[in-house]
């Protein structure tokens, strides 16, 4: 019972603390609303799941976000499996619910959008690598996650971040 | 734009309100989960062991009612029980060597790439560790049964026992069919993806 409420209460401390980085993740790998709830919902699982055996080694969101990479890139493999589906471009459904605020002007909120698209365009494990980037982690961080060298991961960010640009050339003038 | 206006706009968004949190539904939702998997391993483990020793048990009984003659019988009994054991010996193997969710992505992709890679050598050997005892132990009944019947009896008739050895050839080749045809459109495949996965995360360039 009292290891219960204490996992109830770690696990509603993570969600607090770290409930972005699930979206953000689940964002980045499912293209529409439905598979973006259905895969949030997978993830939150498995960090519920996992927290069982958190045993404080691992800062908390180190541990979060390789549950939810984990998660996502094997929910990705089997969406390829049961429905190889394209993304049909920007669409206000593959924008995460509420990252529009009512202050926020329309551009910004496309642009985010298209960030998002463009990510979704990536191969998986550079999709991985950019989120972490852009989440603002250390190389430290990031080798603790995904189990990469430092030097590995510089190789693999700045092969990931010319592959996103290349995408997100002219995204600005398009929206404009 | 350059990387940090994308990086500005990335850090703007606020945190979404997608999917709740509800810790309930959660847990109901993991229990029923991990309730269902553990049912369906214990389902799937208990009819392979039971398959085998209810085959065994069968063919031992049959093997004790012919008396001496049938003798041979032991070996058909011990070759099924090694298929049934070595099939409960890998599922536990298996289990041992899965990770756990928290582990690094490389670290699931290798382990992934490893289980996928044992069950193929798995499948591609299949002849030697599951058709060849089993299709000896079938042959082995045949010839005992024929051997014990009278010169009149149906058991001993040559285009019987041909006809019986060509069935269970062709039922056995297609055993080996199905599981090469597996590895083929299932296991290659994702091997495949799993290997361009890991060269992904590996790659020098």
């Amino acid at each position: 019972m009292c290891a219960h409420s204490s996992r109830d209460r770690l696990f509603g401390e993570w969600m607090a603390a770290h409930r972005g980085i699930i979206a953000r993740v689940a964002s980045s790998f499912a293209p529409g609303e439905a598979d973006r709830c259905d895969l949030e919902q997978e993830i939150m699982l498995q960090v519920w799941g996992s927290s069982a055996s958190f045993g404080g080694q691992s800062k908390a969101s180190t541990w979060i976000y390789r549950v939810a990479l984990n998660t996502a890139l094997m929910w990705s493999r089997g969406l390829g499996r049961r429905r190889r589906r394209i993304d049909p471009g920007a669409s206000v459904d593959a924008v995460p619910a509420g990252t529009a605020g009512p202050a926020e002007s329309a551009a910004k909120v496309d642009l985010l959008e298209a960030l998002y698209v463009a990510i979704r365009a990536l191969p998986d494990t550079d999709r991985a690598v950019i989120l972490l980037s852009l989440d603002g982690l250390s190389y430290r961080e990031m080798a603790e996650i995904t189990g990469l060298t430092e030097n590995h991961l510089g190789v693999a960010l700045n092969r990931a971040r010319t592959k996103l640009a290349e995408r997100l050339k002219g995204v600005r003038n398009e929206l404009e | 734009m350059n990387w940090n206006d994308w990086e500005f706009i990335w850090r703007r968004q606020k945190a979404p309100v997608g999917a709740d949190a509800d810790i309930e539904r959660l847990k109901e939702a993991f229990e029923a989960t991990h309730r269902m998997q553990a049912r369906a391993l214990m389902v799937r483990d208990f009819t392979e062991a039971s398959a085998g020793v209810l085959a065994a048990a069968a063919l031992g009984f049959f093997g004790y009612r012919m008396g001496r003659a049938g003798w041979p019988f032991v070996l058909v009994v011990a070759l099924i029980l090694g298929v049934a054991g070595f099939f409960i010996l890998e599922r536990f193997r298996a289990r041992r060597r899965r990770v756990g969710p928290s582990a690094t992505v490389l670290e699931r992709v290798e382990a992934d790439l490893a289980e996928m890679r044992r069950q193929r050598r798995l499948l591609m050997s299949v002849a030697v560790w599951y058709i060849a005892p089993i299709f000896l132990s079938e042959i082995i009944v045949v010839a005992t049964v024929g051997a014990r019947a009278r010169s009149w009896e149906l058991q001993r008739d040559p285009v019987f026992i041909g006809g019986m050895l060509l069935f269970l050839l062709i039922v056995n080749a297609w055993a080996w069919h199905i599981n090469r045809r597996v590895v083929h459109k299932r296991i290659d495949p994702r091997l495949a993806e799993l290997e361009k996965l890991r060269n992904e995360l590996l790659s020098e360039r």
